[in-house]
């Protein structure tokens, strides 16, 4: 019987506590530290919240760092959330069997018998990855069972089930939209796949705009609304990079994700035009018209609210009506415009500086 | 016996921006848009009224021109519990819902507005984040893996979107 067996058959018999299972896994990690040749710390700050990213050897780091980097700080004593990243096939360290049954996994990756008292777990079945954390030791653990199973999606927006759960209960609130702005304030750009919301952001790179994502990015109401940048990469179709010059001449250095778009990182090809954040002054909801001029005309928040709320709040039920509730008071308080965008690229952002000079 | 209703909580959240109601319901995972009578219906339902003085309100502000508004809103009402937004509030005294005119968006309050029947607009393609469910084997150590389809694709529903 292969030894693991023995280990889930005991665990069936007895069900182990989700923080015994914590536990057990804080050991493993440091028998992978251990039998790894370097130990290499990452530390990242989003919006005064300090973060540690501790990896056992250097496997996992240029997957899952590169798409963070215009979040590092130096290293700090005292951090808000510390994460052991490790995988077993470059540490040679296995990993303990789940002490869940299968039929808890949910869909969305979630083991709600082990989300209580102040631990959060979650396993993406199509990569083989578990994350865990313990909120009241400000722990958490990523694992992987190899480091190559990393896919091109995971490395563009790196950990997003671990930002989600801990930076949700801290008010922030994971949205799939863009955001462009200046640092005394900016836009929320909110629309569905194919809106032309990624091609209004990357416009706005050859202006005075600075950029907080792509086509996600963190938000929220308290004190006042807020937008906070995540991650630094940006997509586009591969039809559509000739529209952009500025963006064209580094073609050599786009990669092609599985889905044939281009992945870039935006503060490797334009250093210092990624922001960390901004308060909110406006929503644009982007319409492609395929006319020559971009107009503004004033736009619905309730369609707003119903474009950008679903895909967060139904992703991730347990969080859904907090999350609900913050995108709603977003919408309410902040001016709301649809913006139709033209083929002539450079009035994009003079219409987006416009909207944020007279909101 | 009265009947009153209220919104299913927690697994149904709503918001209500500019006369339009937005309705998510994340057990199911569909969500909803409301607008003119209907969101009217639904604010009413908020106030906790019975269907009875639902379909008075409405009539005293619409011309209903032949429509039986009796069957419309409680055809209407069916359609939300049928959604699991609302749920019935048996009581055995009625409690005292606040009776103020329901907003006729700027319309004096003696013309009548022409009658729509309520619509629930209802939207479904969250759905897949809840329950298409991986095909997935379970490894020697107990943990699943992803069994690919005989297409070699899945949509994967823990991705961030715009990459899935």
């Amino acid at each position: 019987m292969h030894p693991d067996r023995t280990i889930r058959a005991s665990v069936d018999e007895i069900r182990v506590s989700p923080q015994d299972y914590f536990y057990s896994l804080s050991r493993r990690v440091l028998d992978a530290e251990k039998r790894s040749d370097e130990i290499i710390e990452r530390y990242y700050e989003i919006r005064g919240h300090l973060i540690r990213f501790r990896f056992s050897g250097t496997a996992l780091v240029p997957r899952l760092t590169p798409a963070l980097a215009h979040l590092s700080v130096p290293p700090a004593q005292r951090v808000d959330l510390s994460v052991s990243l490790w995988d077993s096939v470059s540490t040679g360290v296995s990993m303990l069997p789940p002490p869940w049954n299968d039929d808890e996994l949910r869909v969305n990756g979630e083991i709600p018998s082990f989300i209580s008292a102040g631990l959060y777990t979650h396993y993406n079945v199509y990569h083989n990855a578990l994350t865990i954390f313990d909120e009241k030791g400000e722990n958490g653990i990523f694992w992987i069972k190899n480091a190559e199973d990393v896919p091109d999606h995971e490395t563009a927006s790196p950990l997003f089930a671990l930002f989600h759960s801990w930076l949700s209960k801290r008010g922030l609130v994971h949205v799939h939209a863009g955001a462009v702005g200046l640092p005394d304030g900016g836009a929320l750009l909110v629309g569905d796949c194919g809106s032309g919301k990624s091609n209004t952001g990357l416009s706005c790179l050859d202006s005075e705009l600075f950029y907080a994502g792509d086509d996600r990015c963190l938000v929220g109401s308290r004190p006042e609304p807020f937008v906070q940048s995540i991650y630094s990469t940006a997509k586009t179709h591969p039809e559509d990079i000739d529209r952009f010059p500025f963006l064209a001449r580094h073609r050599e250095k786009l990669s092609y994700l599985e889905n044939g778009k281009l992945l870039f990182f935006l503060d490797v090809l334009f250093p210092g035009k990624m922001i960390t954040g901004f308060p909110l002054r406006v929503i644009i909801m982007p319409r492609v018209t395929g006319l020559r001029d971009t107009t503004v005309e004033a736009g619905s928040p309730a369609r707003g609210l119903l474009t950008l709320a679903p895909d967060t709040s139904i992703r991730w039920p347990s969080t859904g009506p907090t999350t609900f509730s913050t995108l709603s008071t977003l919408f309410r308080t902040v001016p709301c415009y649809q913006l139709n965008v033209g083929t002539d690229i450079s009035q994009i952002p003079e219409a987006i500086l416009e909207l944020l000079k007279n909101p | 016996m009265i009947v009153q209703y209220r919104m299913n909580e927690p697994s149904v959240a709503s918001e209500t921006i500019d006369g339009e109601v937005v309705i998510i319901n994340l057990e199911t995972g569909t969500y909803f848009s409301l607008t003119f009578v209907a969101s009217q219906i639904w604010e009413l339902l908020g106030r906790g009224m019975t269907a009875k003085q639902i379909v008075d309100q409405i009539d005293s502000k619409y011309n209903s021109n032949g429509v039986d508004l009796t069957h419309t809103v409680e055809t209407f009402i069916d359609s939300l519990i049928e959604e699991k937004l609302i749920v019935e509030a048996i009581d055995s005294e009625q409690s005292d819902p606040e009776l103020n005119p329901i907003s006729t968006d700027g319309h004096a309050s003696t013309d009548k507005l022409p009658f729509t029947a309520p619509v629930l607009s209802k939207f479904t393609d969250m759905q897949e984040l809840l329950f298409l469910d991986p095909i997935h084997e379970v490894d020697e150590s107990g943990w699943p893996n992803m069994k690919e389809q005989a297409d070699g694709r899945q949509a994967d529903s823990t991705r961030a979107p715009e990459d899935a």
